[in-house]
């Protein structure tokens, strides 16, 4: 017999929300060191 | 397709697009853009800077086993030098620290960037394309004066 | 699976050639950190100069391992998954083309008569044994793949209905990727290279064969790649416990490489003069394309991970990253992938960089490149190469690993190593610092008119690192060779994780099914390829040049032509 607890993790009832945040983070370090390297040839374009 | 997936797809989606952008506004505002096909006639004669008028000037650059040829190479500030260059022996690279200039000097073509020396100052030019046993000292300086 | 002698013999072959030459490609890479930090002013110690080292790094650990291991490795899905074993003699010839192949190329570097880098960039002339030893190394690794979709199309006829397994298709994808772009290498060095190097023929344009080698150069690294990314989708999720989010999206991953990864090669020829800026533009928006597919894995690989952590009782936005399997002794593969994964965040963000059509300028040719691609290469590709060698040998041979305590710790003290390393690469980088440079003979040298102080400090990180992944090295050779020579155990067999998925997915055909996408890929190919070569041939001079590394006399000086 199997008792199901109120805390046991569902498989069926998973949501990758911390994948999501994980994504949205890793964009956003995209764009940051993208952005910089973008800015230092504007500056060198302009020296 | 799962929807947070999508989502996924559509957010990386969406930076490159930001990306392609940027790239377009520095191509069409800032004129920051890759060396343009240049036809190739043949190696110079004799590499040398050519003067055009008091803020233009042309450089014909050949790079060699182990050096940029010509060497001492002077502009004033505010100068905007075109750079020809291309190479007589195997395949070398140019690099102007400080100006973000990045060109290849392959044998049998020729490259060339406008470049505007806005500050006065020593400018070194590296060659980063192994070329052999003295790669390492082929470096040139081009001196922007005030 | 239990396995016959003689596939036995030839993996075991496959596996233990290139980490036998690993040895010699890993001692050159951290000679390289000392000779480009300025601690040696040479230009050569113990009788191997820099660019002769730095030959013998990129062929090794870039060409050798990575193919033996892409062949080893599809063996053992294909064998896996079909139940079967390859034909015989397919897999015998190609695995001898691969060592003979490899031993010329071994040969030529080690006597000094190639060393033009592993790019072997013409006119630079590296001896002709190399081009063709290189040539049949490639042409050894199709004759498995050819073996493979025999296996598939016998596999597929008894069971007609079933979805592709993700791994199997990984490996089709990869390798008909692979054979796709070897050709136009296999004319490169086959066609062009080698009779210039012979000297039957004396003129050579210079920017075709740079074209060609990089029409090969990029998919390269997606074949590379491809064997890691099987691994993280299909043996990761059970080894951290969890299950695969997404079959589908891992297929659909795989054949998005298979047209994205083929037809970008230009990307490396953004500062070049022979291709127009309009090539270039359009090769920039597929490479931002192409990176589509790896975000893709970071989700659905990132979710079967979520899924595993949660499993374990995680319960915030993050901590799952925290519930992971990183030190179990008898679960030593974990460590390989997850730091894998790590470094192949900050690998791919520097490559988006390099993709950048214009902004490629700041970064072309300067150390950042190989801070790049250390991240990628050295990254998940290498660990996973050496985590999957170890445990691809065990089951193999038969003998159980040798202290898994040490083989656990190795892709921790490898991964901190690879982050020193390109850390300082990159800085360096962005500050102008060349690669492919002894530096310490001019540059690094406080003696040398030539001397510049920035690079210093990045040079003695990238250092620091490269000895850390050096130590790393020596621990994975002794847990490597301590195991191989260990007495058998066990039944020899091929054995990989049972794979579980998340969900129930349909079977999409489109998904399933190699050629379309194979056609698409062509299609791209002649769409950046067409105009590529119209303009080398425009813009482009054949020259009769040809030039050894220490002598600036043209060997093809017409003093010298008949």
């Amino acid at each position: 017999m199997e008792t199901k607890s109120i805390k046991k993790f569902d498989e069926k009832e998973f949501k990758p929300i911390g994948t999501m945040v994980f994504i949205v983070l890793l964009l956003f370090l995209t764009a940051l060191v993208w952005f910089s390297v973008y800015n230092l040839q504007i500056e060198r374009h302009n020296y | 397709m799962d929807k947070y997936e999508l989502r996924a797809i559509l957010m990386s989606g969406c930076l490159m697009a930001v990306f392609f952008s940027a790239l377009l506004f520095n191509l069409y505002s800032r004129k920051i853009d890759v060396p343009e096909c240049t036809p190739y006639t043949g190696i110079f004669k004799e590499p040398h800077v050519t003067q055009l008028d008091n803020n233009t000037y042309q450089a014909f650059v050949t790079a060699g086993m182990w050096a940029f040829a010509p060497t001492g190479m002077k502009f004033p500030k505010g100068s905007t030098v075109d750079f020809y260059l291309t190479s007589k022996d195997v395949v070398h690279g140019f690099l102007i620290e400080h100006k973000g200039v990045n060109l290849m000097a392959i044998p049998g073509t020729m490259n060339k960037v406008t470049v505007k020396f806005n500050e006065p100052g020593e400018y070194r030019i590296v060659c980063h394309e192994y070329c052999g046993a003295g790669h390492q000292n082929m470096m040139s300086t081009i001196n922007v004066t005030e | 699976m239990k396995i016959s002698k003689s596939l036995q013999r030839v993996l075991i072959v496959g596996l233990t050639m290139p980490v036998t030459l690993f040895i010699l490609g890993a001692y050159n890479g951290v000679m390289q950190t000392l000779y480009r930090a300025g601690v040696i002013n040479d230009s050569a110690v113990a009788g191997i100069n820099y660019y002769q080292g730095l030959t013998m790094h990129g062929v090794i650990n870039a060409i050798v391992l990575t193919t033996f291991f892409a062949v080893v490795f599809g063996h053992v899905v294909m064998v896996n998954y079909c139940k079967r074993e390859p034909n015989k003699n397919l897999y015998t010839i190609s695995m001898v083309f691969m060592v003979v192949g490899t031993l010329m190329d071994a040969v030529t570097m080690v006597t000094g008569k190639a060393q033009a880098l592993y790019t072997f960039y013409a006119p630079l002339q590296a001896s002709p044994y190399f081009y063709i030893g290189t040539s049949l190394l490639i042409v050894g690794s199709w004759l498995a793949y050819f073996s493979w979709l025999l296996m598939w199309k016998e596999f597929k006829k008894e069971n007609p209905n079933e979805k592709m397994p993700v791994a199997v298709l990984g490996t089709l994808v990869n390798f008909t990727m692979w054979f796709m772009s070897s050709i136009p290498v296999a004319f490169e060095t086959l066609v062009i290279l080698t009779p210039w190097s012979f000297g039957w023929t004396k003129e050579i344009n210079v920017p075709l064969t740079r074209m060609l080698f990089w029409m090969f150069g990029h998919p390269l690294v997606y074949f590379w790649l491809l064997p890691a990314y099987i691994a993280f989708y299909t043996i990761l999720p059970k080894v951290a416990g969890g299950k695969l989010y997404s079959g589908n999206a891992a297929r659909l991953a795989f054949l998005l490489f298979l047209i994205l990864s083929t037809p970008v090669g230009v990307h490396h020829q953004f500062s070049e003069a022979a291709l127009s800026p309009s090539t270039k533009l359009w090769v920039s928006i597929l490479t931002y394309g192409v990176s589509i597919p790896s975000f893709m894995t970071a989700f659905t690989v990132g979710a079967s991970l979520e899924f595993a952590g949660r499993k374990r009782g995680a319960k915030g936005y993050l901590d799952w990253l925290g519930h992971l399997p990183y030190f179990q002794r008898n679960n030593y593969l974990f460590g390989y992938f997850i730091c894998g994964l790590i470094l192949f965040i900050f690998g791919g963000l520097s490559g988006i960089v390099n993709a950048s059509y214009s902004l490629n300028q700041m970064v072309h040719n300067t150390g950042w490149v190989p801070g790049h691609f250390h991240m990628t290469v050295a990254g998940p590709v290498v660990l996973v190469i050496l985590g999957m060698s170890l445990y691809i040998l065990s089951s193999v041979s038969g003998k159980p690993i040798k202290n898994k305590s040490l083989a656990t710790i190795i892709p921790y003290l490898w991964g901190i190593g690879v982050a020193f390393l390109s850390h300082g690469l990159m800085a360096g980088g962005l500050m102008g610092e060349p690669r492919r440079s002894n530096l310490g003979l001019s540059y690094t040298n406080p003696e040398s008119t030539l001397f510049n102080k920035y690079w210093l400090t990045s040079t003695t990180t990238t250092m620091f690192g490269g000895m850390i992944m050096g130590s790393a090295a020596i621990i994975f050779f002794y847990v490597f060779f301590s195991t191989l020579f260990s007495k058998q155990q066990f039944e020899p067999c091929i054995e990989l994780p049972v794979l579980e998925e998340l969900h129930n997915e349909k079977k999409v055909n489109l998904l399933n099914d190699i050629r379309p996408w194979a056609i698409l890929s062509f299609v791209l190919v002649l769409s950046t390829y067409i105009p590529s070569l119209q303009t080398v041939l425009k813009y482009g001079k054949s020259v009769p040049n040809k030039f050894q590394f220490d002598n600036t006399q043209n060997l093809n000086d017409s003093s010298n032509l008949k």
